[in-house]
This record gives C-alpha cells, structure tokens and sequence, in this order.
C-alpha cells in the first residue's frame, strides 16, 4: 500500500506487544450502534496517554502493569513525548498525500491583504485602530446612535401614540383601576415592561449585535485577542477572553455562555466574574452613555472609575486564585470583507435569542412590580433599601430603580434614564447611580447562565460579592466626590 | 581547521528576529495540552516558520496558515534558522 501508515519500529512493536496483552475488547457507545475498536487502535490510544482509555484498561486488564511497562520503554526510545512521535507520522503522510494530489496552478496570493493585515496588528497603528474602533462602533454607533438617537425616537413615538391609547383602551375594557395597572399606567405590561423592551432595549441591542457580527466576519476579533493578550494576561486571563468580553458588552448572558471557549477552570471563573461586576452590557450601556454623554466629566468619571475597577479586581484575582497564568495561541484568520446577508442574518438570530430570553422576564418583572406594590411587598423592599440610598447619597426615588435592577441591570438602567428625564438627579447622583448600577448584581438572566456554567456555589458567592461590593463603591465614590467637591 | 560549508544556528522562537525564517526542530512546551494544540496547528519539527512580529505577541506564518502565540509558547518552540 502506498499510502499505508506506518510508525517508527518501536512503536509498530509495542503496539502489537499491547495488542498480544489485551485480553477484552472496546466498545465506541454511539446513540444507535455499538462500535467495536480496533485492539490496534486501543494499543495507539494508550501510548498518546489517551486518559480516559487508561482508566478503562486499568480497570478491565490484569496485565495492566505490563502494558505500562511497555509504554514506559516505548517512550525511551524517543526524546519527544509518543503523542507528538505518532501525530508528527501522521502530519508527513497528510503533506505527502496532498503533494500527490494537488495541483496548484497559479501561486497562491496569500499576500493580497497583507498590508492591512500589518496595520492592524502592529501596535503602533494597531492600537489607535482599537480605539477607533471601540469609539465609533461601540460608543458613537451602539451608544450615541442606538442608545441615543433611536430610543428618543421609538421611546416618543410609544409615550404619544401607544401609550395614551393602551391607557384608554384598558379604561375601557377593565373597570377596576387596580386590574388596569396591570396592563397600562406606570407600571404596566405594556406600558413599561413593553416599551422597555423595545423602545429602550432593542434599539441598543441590534446596533450591538450588527457591530459585533461586522466585527466577527472581517476576522479583526483575533487581531484584537492578538493586541491585548499581554495586557489581558495581569488580569489573569488570556487574549482569548476578548471575545467574551466584548460580546459581554452587548450581553452578559451571551457572554457568560461563550466563558467556556476559554481554556482553564481559573480564566473562566476570572471572567465570569468580571462580566457579572464590571462589563456594562449594551443595554446598559446605552442608557448610560445617552444619560451621561451631556456631561462629559460625569461620563470620564464613570468609565475612569470602571476601568479602575475591572483592572484592580482582575489584578487581585490573579493573584489571589490558585493556577497558573494562561497560555494564548489562536489562528488568525485571513481579513475578509463581510457578506452583508450573513452578517443580518447572524444579528438576526442572535436577536432572536436575546428577546426569547428577555421578554417573559420583562413581562414578568412588570407583573411582579404590580403584584409588589398591591401587596405592599415593594413598599418594604424600597424602605429597606432607602437608608443605602440615603448612605450614597441618591434621593428615595432611586430606591425602585435599584429594586428593578434586580430583575434586569437593564431595566434598572432604563429606569435611571426615566428619573434623569424627570430631573430628580443632580450630576453627583447620577455618577454614583450610574456606577452602583453598573456593577450591581447581574441580571436574573446571566445570574441563570452563571449558575449553569460555574454551579450554584460558585455563582452564589459571586453575586454575593458583587452586591456587597457594588454598594460599597457607590458608597467610596460618593465620599470622594463631596469631600473633594469636584464640580461639574 | 576544518570550516563547515554552511552555519547552523539554533534559536528558540522566542529569540528570533521578525523577518527570520526557520524549520522547526523541536517543540517542548510545560505540559501535554499544549503539545496537542501545537500539534492541531500543525507545528511539528520539520515545518518551515516565518516570524512575522514579535510584540505584543508572537505572530508566525506556516503554509498558508498564520498563529498568534504569547511569549510562553514562544519559548518552547525551538527552531534552526534559514536564509530569509
């Protein structure tokens, strides 16, 4: 046979030793079939120190001690491990069989987009474009567009035209004024858990999530894993985590999903932490730059103070978890111009997701509301959290913002934009408010995913730790702002 | 004194220069998971490396793929050094 693989003799040997030694055979359990493997194949398995075929052998071999003794002396006869040995085989017959058949007629131009490539990932202008990048996409687009110019416009068009309607509507169907909250009014379904929704939140959403599809098929995502794996690796993570972090700036949920493309145990718990405490997701996001960009001290403040944090607490889990630091490779991919369909149709579906998962809590944090305020139950819950209000400072109409946050840090956000509308809050206030929202609890949602992904213990002293220490920062940042009596 | 008719210089990636070409002789990372990663990449020693930067990370061409790598991956691939 021509194309026969074929290994170093040692290995050839103790295969067939291995081989001779086995006395059972192996089983590959598939849904609808049993597959028998090769005592070949078992042998080659157990001398790349496949784990889980060891324990199987171990357990079901009474030879097993002598099949490890081969191992052993296999591995003697080569400086490199067997499984780099074996794979390296495999690699110089896959290049042999493809110089066979393949023909290449002209060269190869691997070079066509080389040059924007170099710009991209030299720091010198790699950095810049970075910046650029996150400034128009996410703040000018998804922030100042998205979060700012479309919500005024879905948001007026729904306080004009729907609301008032839906009010006389139910009026007019429901007789019971108490019923009727339910559906209209301040607090109803469709009034605000509805127009949350789409006025506020999908508009900042689906700007995010076209900007982070455009930002996925050009292939400049690894370019920036590229850039900041270095920065990335003082916080104990690797520049693979960009990808979850970005997408946690559209959606914590999404992104504590995505946590598990990273590769240890201790990068995944560093994220997730991060994104449930620092990472402001788009809808969020939005409603802040849109609350904060009329004052640009309040808005340095803010991300000053955020990025403060995101660098000390990462920098202190780093030290503090046991582990060592991550490793970082990734294959960079060509630079592409994107489809423009597959681009809708990824934002679509990513969309798609977002509202199943949103809606019904929306749905269900205005039932909730309803049910708490006829009860009494969200008078306690705003008494109780009235003295942290007053101890950061923020007026009592804060205290329901703060309790909805618990729904959705969203809904919390949107929330604040309402009192800012109203003026209740002076510029202090909405800095510390802003901050204190941004790091307070995740929304039930990613707590959801955060519970799933770490488990219930993990994710419970996370949640912990980030109430706790939300307040206390919005508490600091308070004291530092009178007592220094910055003005703006 | 007998003179070789060409230099053989070995450097680990880590000490190249970007621009430098090689061909790979030996991978030794600190554990088994990374070894398998290398290998999916395809870096086995016989293959033909160019480094193409060095900072903020290490960025190497092989065939028609190109790999971004940190400075402790770097260090564990061990390269002989050809006309560029």
């Amino acid at each position: 046979m021509f194309n026969a693989l074929k290994y170093p003799t040692p290995i050839e040997e103790a295969i067939e030793t291995i081989a001779y030694l086995m006395s059972q055979d192996y089983l590959l359990s598939l849904p609808n079939h049993d597959y028998e493997i090769p005592k070949r194949s078992v042998a080659l398995l157990l001398l790349q120190k496949d784990p889980i075929f060891l324990e199987k052998v171990k357990q079901k071999e009474l030879r097993y001690s002598e099949i490890e003794k081969v191992i052993a002396a296999t591995q003697g006869h080569f400086t490199e491990p067997l499984s780099f040995v074996i794979a390296q085989v495999r690699h110089e017959l896959g290049a042999e069989i493809e110089k066979t058949v393949v023909t290449q007629i002209n060269k190869p131009r691997i070079n066509g987009n080389d040059w924007l490539h170099k710009f991209t990932v030299n720091p010198i202008t790699g950095f810049p474009l970075l910046v650029l990048v996150l400034y128009f996409g996410v703040y000018q687009f998804v922030g100042v567009f998205g979060g700012g110019t479309l919500v005024d416009l879905i948001e007026t068009f729904f306080e004009e035209r729907i609301n008032p309607v839906v009010n006389d509507i139910t009026a007019q169907l429901i007789p019971w004024v108490f019923l009727q909250d339910l559906f209209a009014h301040e607090y109803g379904i469709i009034t605000l858990g509805l127009r949350y929704a789409i006025a506020i939140i999908f508009p900042v959403v689906s700007t995010f999530f076209l900007m982070f599809s455009i930002l996925e098929d050009t292939g400049y995502l690894p370019r920036i894993s590229l850039l900041i794996d270095k920065l990335f690796k003082s916080i104990g993570l690797s520049g693979r985590a960009v990808i979850p972090m970005v997408l946690g700036l559209g959606c914590g949920t999404m992104a504590t999903l995505v946590t598990r493309t990273l590769e240890t145990k201790r990068e995944r718990l560093i994220a997730t932490l991060l994104l449930a405490l620092t990472i402001p997701c788009s809808a969020q996001l939005g409603v802040i730059l849109g609350l904060l960009s009329q004052n640009s001290t309040a808005l340095f403040i803010w991300s000053g103070f955020m990025l403060v944090i995101f660098l000390g607490i990462g920098i202190l889990a780093n030290r503090c978890l046991p582990g060592n630091e991550p490793y970082f490779y990734m294959e960079i991919p060509p630079l592409r111009l994107p489809s423009l369909k597959a681009i809708l149709i990824k934002t679509y579906v990513r969309l798609k997701w977002y509202f199943g998962e949103i809606l019904p809590l929306f749905i269900a944090a205005s039932v909730f509301i309803w049910v708490g305020k006829l009860t009494g139950l969200f008078d306690i819950l705003i008494n109780l959290l009235t003295p942290i209000m007053q101890a950061l400072g923020l007026p009592k109409a804060a205290a329901p913002t703060f309790l909805y946050g618990f729904f959705r840090r969203d809904y919390g956000a949107a929330g604040l934009f309402d009192l800012q509308q109203q003026g209740v809050l002076n510029s202090y206030q909405l800095v510390v408010a802003a901050v204190t929202l941004t790091l307070f609890i995740p929304c039930i949602a990613q707590l959801q995913f955060m519970v799933k992904e770490r488990g219930i213990k993990i994710a419970s002293l996370i949640a912990m730790f980030v109430f706790s220490f939300a307040f206390a920062m919005g508490f600091i940042l308070n004291l530092i702002l009178t007592n220094l009596e910055v003005r703006f | 004194m007998f003179k070789q008719g060409f230099t053989l210089t070995l450097s680990s990636l880590e000490l190249m220069k970007p621009g430098e070409r090689g061909i790979v002789t030996s991978c030794k990372p600190h554990d088994e998971t990374t070894l398998r990663k290398l290998i999916s990449m395809g870096i086995t020693p016989g293959v033909s490396i160019t480094l193409e930067q060095c900072f903020p990370s290490f960025v190497i061409k092989t065939g028609y793929t190109r790999l971004a790598l940190d400075k402790q991956i770097a260090s564990a691939i061990h390269v002989r050094l050809t006309d560029s």
